[in-house]
């Protein structure tokens, strides 16, 4: 190297002393050894800049000014530094607002002085000694470093603007962590604050997707706050929630608090991340909204979460049990021994009647048909055959007591022709307790297994209109002599009734709407039907409707991709098709090309 | 930026009048076929994580031919003492050095489209939508440009071509290690090292099918910062 002006050993200083600074500042915190860090490393920068000061003071010329220029530069990284220090140190806590620009000026005065600087610096140190400097040449650096300090200031500003007034367009097919509509709905109808708080690490893959989540989420309506955090950073924030690592999620509205786990590791997230907006729903409606009791009848042999005993082959009830609970309801049971026998208790918000193998005693049915009347809400999943005029008569219905056939829509479950039994419709009604399944229609079939037909009485009693909601398929017949096959004279085709809503009085303000939802059969609200997705609609939109939470009716967002699974030859053709034929192409495509062209180049004079 | 476009001419020539330029592509190509084969078709998996996958893998072979097609660029002239000539030419400083990134960024398009048919596999026999595709092919590209960005830096510093790849390498490396410095340092700094992330941060969400603006502006700010440093560089000529 030639021999240079010799000052570049000041700009090493500025450049060691800051990084100390940064390490005490920044790495060590507190202590002796922020305090050493920081001292010597704003005592090299003071001592760097008050040597060329006096450098200044003795040169003269071009050198004078370039010398001037750099101690400015000098100066303005010292200035950043200084108020650096303050900004991390006590008194900063008096100076709220100051605080702020503070934060915004140090790597703005730190930028500004240290690119020019070092650009200045490289071309000075290049001026031999005896040489005169060339004021224009090391101002041109200048000038280019306060370029590149200004260009990394707007760049980390414009990407701080993006960041925070991001906008987010999700073009896959099956969204992870997507919001359902039914979960939009709640955020929509939020009437307070709730505040969702996620404990993750900063760049952390499963917090993104949450925070994507709550994001999308938030555009629904203004309620729903979005408060991240860290532990390792608010261990206070994290104590005072509850929460005792990262990877939770924590709802909270009015006092009221729900949190669930997903962890920090995404491979490992990667189900509950699937399953979040079901879980995202559930804990909304827990803290939004007050917690009622749904009560399902007991002791006329049920449909329960087990089943009734050995003999009892009939599919269990436990996913309606869980969908209700997921509405943030309590469920109890309710027999005589409950007081069904004289009243439904008065804290019921609906009483659910699934699959009853004995008609309930006429007191009980007394009892259910004066709560619908006061107002309350029931599900009758009822099976034919099974005595039910005491229940239905006072809503305007029967339920027919042969079975329901279909020799066209039906599922072939044993080969046999009682098969013709198990029916498919797709035809829904625009009420609100099948919403979802009206906009789905024929995509979304509903399966019935030995239903009957719920008929509307010719004349209803005072007070009750009864909508029909589901209907069999128009060459379903009612298979009166039990063949399963079709009787051209005795029996009809048409569209059977298979499910009906209720709307009993209403009509003054001091008595509310009365609802019933009657399925002609149990096993289409089971565990068995209700894993086929129309079917889960139906349950899910009718209790919703039922328990006057319609607005809610939609579907919930759960990944329904397919996995790619390949027989040995499609997988071998893929490989070797993706392998070598693709690129052989482009090689066949680049020879001939250049043969061409080399053929024309040939061919000129 | 007329004469950026006719060095960005100039330099694709010589891509494609001689057979190196296809023989990268189909290297690329088959690199990315085998990767698909071997790691995003791994085990039964559902067809959009596949196409994610993909994706995955696709970056990691942008940026790495991101890297050795910028080497080239101002290095090779450098090594090859026709720099001063194209200095000499009527050009500015920033027209070179967009010309030249521009020559790179049209070879990086073109065979980070030319994988395009392994998806459209993925879409014959799963359930992946064309904008999910798209989104990934668009971060493909961000992360191309800010690559090549980088490289060009790094050959814009560099007196040959091995040097400039090892300093572009670098550069890069140091942006992905970002990704991995930000859970074990503690705020702001752990703010800074996630806002730098080149890969973690801001192309997971392009593979899983999802644009934002905050990683568009990212690689077109990293892309932006880079080439004007790299002209910077190129100016200094004048002042060293």
């Amino acid at each position: 190297m030639s021999a240079g002006v010799r000052s570049h050993g000041l700009t090493v200083a500025v450049g060691v002393g800051s990084a100390l600074v940064f390490a005490g500042e920044r790495l060590v915190q507190v202590g002796n050894g922020r305090l050493g860090a920081t001292g010597l490393g704003l005592a090299l920068v003071g001592l760097a800049t008050a040597a060329r000061a006096l450098r200044v003071a003795r040169g003269a010329g071009d050198r004078r000014a370039v010398e001037a220029v750099l101690l400015g530069l000098q100066g303005t990284v010292l200035a950043g530094l200084l108020l650096g220090v303050w900004l991390t140190g006590a008194r900063a806590v008096d100076w709220p607002r100051w605080t702020v620009v503070a934060s915004a000026l140090v790597p703005l005065l730190v930028s500004v002085g240290g690119w020019p600087l070092l650009l200045g610096e490289l071309s000075y140190a290049s001026t031999p000694a005896e040489a005169e400097v060339e004021g224009g040449r090391v101002m041109d650096a200048v000038y280019s470093g306060l370029g590149l300090a200004f260009l990394l200031v707007f760049a980390f500003s414009a990407y701080f603007v993006a960041s925070e007034r991001d906008v987010r367009v999700d073009l896959s097919r099956f969204r992870v962590a997507k919001p359902g509509e039914a979960t939009r709905k709640v955020a929509q109808a939020l009437e307070e604050p709730v505040t969702v708080v996620t404990f993750f690490p900063p760049a952390n893959d499963v917090a993104q997707a949450v925070h994507d989540y709550v994001s999308a989420l938030q555009a629904e309506g203004p309620n729903l706050k979005l408060e991240k955090r860290d532990v390792a950073v608010d261990p206070a924030r994290a104590r005072e929630l509850g929460v005792s690592g990262n990877g939770a999620v924590l709802l909270s509205a009015g006092g009221r608090k729900e949190q669930f786990l997903l962890g920090t590791d995404l491979e490992r997230a990667r189900g509950d991340l699937r399953r979040l907006d079901e879980d995202f729903q559930k804990r909304l409606l827990a803290v939004s909204r007050p917690r009622k009791v749904v009560y399902v009848t007991a002791g006329h042999g049920e449909r329960g979460e087990d089943r009734g005993g050995t003999t009892d082959q009939r599919p269990t009830a436990r996913l309606l049990r869980k969908m209700v609970e997921a509405l943030n309801h309590a469920v109890k049971p309710l027999g005589t021994a409950e007081g069904l026998g004289s009243e439904v208790p008065a804290d019921a918000a609906a009483v659910l009647v699934v699959g009853p193998r004995q008609a309930l005693l006429p007191e009980e049915a007394g009892a259910l048909g004066r709560y619908v009347q006061r107002g309350g809400r029931v599900l009758y999943a009822l099976e034919p055959g099974v005595e039910a005029a005491g229940l239905l008569g006072p809503l305007g219905l029967t339920l027919t007591a042969h079975l329901l056939a279909n020799d066209v829509a039906y599922l072939q479950r044993t080969n046999q022709v009682s098969d013709r039994a198990g029916i498919a419709t797709s035809t829904y009604s625009s009420h609100p307790s099948v919403t979802t399944l009206s906009q789905l229609g024929r995509r979304a079939p509903m399966v019935l297994l030995e239903a009957g037909a719920v008929q509307p009485q010719k004349a209803l009693p005072a007070g009750v209109s009864v909508d029909v909601t589901v209907r069999a398929h128009p060459q379903t017949w009612l298979d009166a002599d039990g063949d399963y096959a079709f009787t051209k004279d005795a029996e009809e085709r048409k569209g059977w009734e298979l499910a009906a809503a209720v709307k009993v009085g209403g009509g003054g303000k001091d008595v509310p709407e009365g609802r019933a939802l009657v399925v002609g059969d149990a096993d289409a609200v089971s565990d068995l039907l209700l894993q086929n997705e129309p079917n889960l609609l139906f349950a899910s939109d009718g209790l919703k409707w039922l328990l006057g939470e319609e607005q809610l009716a939609g579907s919930v967002s759960n990944e329904e991709d397919v996995a790619l699974q390949h027989t040995r030859s499609k997988g071998v053709a893929w490989f070797y098709s993706t392998l070598f034929g693709a690129p052989g192409l482009v090689l066949l495509g680049g020879y001939l090309y250049v043969r061409r062209r080399g053929g024309r180049r040939e061919a000129r004079p | 930026m007329r004469n950026a476009w006719l060095i960005a001419r100039r330099e694709l020539a010589a891509y494609t009048r001689s057979m190196s330029g296809y023989v990268i592509l189909a290297v690329t190509l088959m690199v990315d076929a085998l990767l698909f084969n071997t790691y995003a078709l791994e085990g039964v998996r559902k067809s959009g994580e596949v196409l994610g996958r993909f994706f995955y893998v696709c970056s990691g072979t942008t940026m790495v031919a991101s890297i050795f097609i910028a080497a080239r660029l101002l290095a090779e002239e450098r090594q090859a003492g026709t720099l001063p000539l194209l200095y000499s030419s009527p050009v500015r400083d920033v027209e070179i050095v967009v010309g030249k990134w521009l020559s790179g960024f049209l070879v990086v398009g073109a065979l980070t489209l030319l994988s395009f048919y392994m998806p459209m596999l993925v879409l014959l026999d799963g359930r992946i939508s064309l904008g999910h595709v798209a989104a990934g092919y668009l971060g493909l590209l961000l992360l191309g440009a800010a690559s090549l960005a980088l490289g060009t830096l790094g050959s814009a510093f560099a007196k040959n071509q091995t040097l400039a790849g090892i300093l572009s390498g670098c550069m890069l490396v140091g942006l992905l290690v970002a990704w991995i410095l930000a859970p074990v340092t503690e705020r702001p700094l752990s703010d800074v090292f996630t806002a730098l992330a080149l890969h973690g941060v801001h192309f997971t969400p392009f593979q899983a099918g999802v644009i934002h603006l905050r990683d568009v502006a990212y690689y077109v700010l990293v892309t932006w910062v880079a080439l004007f440093a790299a002209t910077r560089v190129v100016e200094a000529r004048r002042w060293r």
